[in-house]
């Protein structure tokens, strides 16, 4: 790079090249970091990094998703329609409360008109605090299709789960929240999975958010679209997801079996039964007309700890399948790993850069760690053009099952520099958190923010 | 599900925060907004500067400042099409190597002695279990069901932790709810024997 050449005054400013980057990141891979560092200073590095590994990643679950949805799913059955099985085997329901007196009459009713022949609805009072195993039991009597399974210890969700799988008369489980609505159509859409392969362990449907009041659930009405949706059809263009949603997922009961089951001490057992099951090389699929309407935080202080504990459960799944990267056999697995990595390391560099650009305020940093300046010039530019493209594909694959989704592109301007930043901080807390943590301690339900609904909306 | 129906299950109801937080909010989201165009402020200067065709000529054409963008747009093109032709090839091989094409046998269902075995639990215990509409379920340290007992639907102890529990806080005997109009359950609780649960 030549920093006289005129047209830097327009278009590089005191960014670098991306050419030069290039050079640097393999002169690490040929002759070591010393020589990647008298190309680039730290603070490049740092810079070049942030800027693009989202902005690379950003394409490649744009291609992805597009690729899984003109070869699979555009000419594949309309959410209208109903798939056609085999047959209807027995499918049992796992519903996992904890204090959800609120919810659970609404979502247990909800479950009793499933268009499916041949159906149970395992409820599980995991040693509720409130009226949830009364309200339970009463429903129990007017629905004989509910089993009801009271803890008498408060156990966690994963053996309530567990418990229940043990206790269900059916080889086909799925599992949802205790304040999730599973659309009447979704067991055949799970199941058809199951019927087209043997491998198939586990299919994860489509969550929808319900609470839509305020500019958090909004955002998060976009966001669901562009990470559940886009980036699991993108994972399954490649062939393996990083997670199933633990909301609503279908499991056979064999695999489960297989890998022991869920694990007590992982706080996103949904994280870890995903890495367990095709770490097991059973398979893991996405259905998205399988639909699912969900809560979500709406308060700030709700959705910091949702988040925390999303980047804990990931990095605890991380730091206990690092073994995999010696395993040959386990070499499917080693770009959902490396991309998770890559994503940590994304949200530390981050946290660094920011950090150098707010001392450099006050004091004069060497010339190798100074940040001049975090605006991004042109590539501001195509990252937030990017960003935006990203979002308005993944709301348009998402479109037939949604209502008005386009109406929530007002607030995703909000998505990509408010909510990266709240990933950022909670994955930097995260790591530090899960290893000051141990091995083996068991996960504890935590009471979510449920946003905003009148009384008579409960 | 069609879009009429989903309608029903959206919970959209702005007017459920103060008129104050709602200003505050579109207001932030426009200040974002703003952000956003002033992240594509050279953008917007290199439209002034064609506006202002005799010192965008001397910018872009003389000093050939276009080349600078046109490289750095080439190698973008160029490595995302990499990344995403890498990832459609590999897709397509995958898809062509193994459609319709399955190695494995199915293995037979999980039957319910290979349930009790991995448990450690009798299989007769289990099948009763399996049939019942509402147990009350005991686990070992390790998370692992133990024991289990029917319970009447009348039935139901929502603190129950421990003996001391069951001592210092007398049960809710529930047989008595009814469901409101507003599906909330009205409980009259009346006291209930803790001696009847300790057996369980």
């Amino acid at each position: 790079m030549n920093p006289i050449s005129p047209h830097f005054v327009v278009f590089n400013d005191n960014f670098f090249d991306l050419f030069e980057y290039i050079q640097a990141i393999l002169a690490v891979f040929l002759s070591g970091i010393s020589t990647a560092f008298k190309q680039l200073s730290i603070s490049q590095i740092l810079l070049g990094y942030v800027f693009y590994y989202p902005f690379f990643m950003s394409y490649v679950w744009m291609i992805g998703a597009l690729y899984y949805y003109f070869h699979y799913e555009k000419h594949d059955l309309k959410i209208k329609e109903q798939p056609e099985l085999k047959d209807y085997p027995s499918v049992s329901i796992l519903v996992p409360c904890y204090n959800e007196e609120d919810n659970v009459k609404e979502v247990i009713t909800h479950l009793m008109g499933m268009n499916y022949p041949n159906y149970e609805v395992i409820a599980i009072n995991d040693g509720s605090k409130d009226r949830t195993g009364d309200i339970l039991n009463h429903l129990s009597i007017t629905y004989p299709k509910l089993k009801v399974i009271h803890h008498a210890k408060n156990q966690g969700k994963a053996i309530g789960l567990n418990t229940a799988a043990l206790f269900a008369r059916s080889e086909y489980l799925i599992g949802i929240d205790g304040d999730a609505l599973l659309d009447h159509d979704a067991i055949p859409w799970l199941l058809r999975h199951f019927q087209m392969g043997p491998r198939v362990a586990a299919v994860t449907g489509n969550p929808r958010i319900r609470t839509r009041s305020t500019l958090l659930g909004r955002i998060q009405v976009g966001e669901f679209s562009s990470i559940v949706g886009l980036i699991k059809r993108a994972q399954r263009t490649y062939g393996r997801l990083f997670t199933v949603s633990g909301v609503v997922a279908m499991f056979r009961r064999t695999a489960l079996h297989d890998v022991n089951y869920w694990s007590p001490d992982m706080l996103t057992e949904d994280i870890d039964i995903s890495w367990k099951l095709q770490l097991r090389h059973w398979d893991v699929r996405f259905e998205p007309r399988a639909l699912c309407w969900i809560l979500m935080p709406e308060t700030l202080h709700g959705l910091w700890k949702q988040r925390l504990r999303w980047a804990m459960g990931g990095v605890q799944v991380m730091l206990k399948n690092v073994w995999i990267l010696t395993e040959w056999r386990k070499r499917r697995m080693w770009p959902i790993f490396l991309e998770y990595f890559s994503s940590l390391l994304w949200a530390y560099l981050m946290a660094s850069v920011i950090l150098l650009w707010s001392i450099g305020l006050f004091i004069d940093l060497p010339a190798s760690i100074k940040v001049g300046s975090i605006l991004p010039h042109w590539h501001g530019v195509m990252l937030g053009t990017t960003c935006l493209l990203q979002i308005l594909i993944s709301l348009y694959l998402d479109r037939q099952y949604d209502h008005s989704l386009f109406r929530y592109y007002f607030w995703m301007v909000w998505y990509p520099l408010a909510y990266w930043m709240l990933n950022m901080m909670s994955t930097v807390v995260s790591v530090p958190k899960v290893l000051l943590r141990g091995h083996g301690k068991r996960a504890v339900w935590v009471s979510p923010d449920r946003g905003l609904r009148t009384p008579n909306e409960k | 599900m069609t879009n009429t129906h989903a309608l029903a299950f959206i919970i959209d109801s702005p007017s459920l925060q103060s008129t104050s937080k709602r200003i505050v909010w579109k207001l932030v989201t426009l200040v974002f907004w703003g952000l956003w165009f002033y992240l594509w402020l050279p953008l917007a200067t290199l439209i002034a500067w064609m506006l202002g065709i005799y010192i965008g000529y001397q910018e872009i054409i003389v000093l050939q400042s276009y080349r600078q963008a046109l490289v750095t747009g080439e190698y973008y093109i160029l490595i995302a099409a990499l990344l995403g032709g890498t990832l459609i090839i590999w897709a397509l091989v995958q898809w062509l190597r193994f459609h319709n094409r399955e190695r494995r046998k199915r293995r037979p269902d999980i039957g319910m002695e290979a349930l009790a075995v991995y448990y450690q639990l009798d299989p007769s215990d289990l099948r009763q279990w399996q049939t019942a509409q509402r147990l009350i379920v005991h686990h070992d340290e390790r998370g692992y069901p133990v024991k289990a007992d029917r319970v009447p639907p009348d039935w139901f102890c929502p603190l129950l932790q421990s003996k001391e529990d069951l001592e210092s806080e007398p049960l809710q005997n529930l047989n008595e709810g009814t469901v409101q109009a507003n599906g909330k359950l009205s409980l009259h609780a009346s006291q209930h024997d803790p001696s009847d649960v300790v057996l369980l």
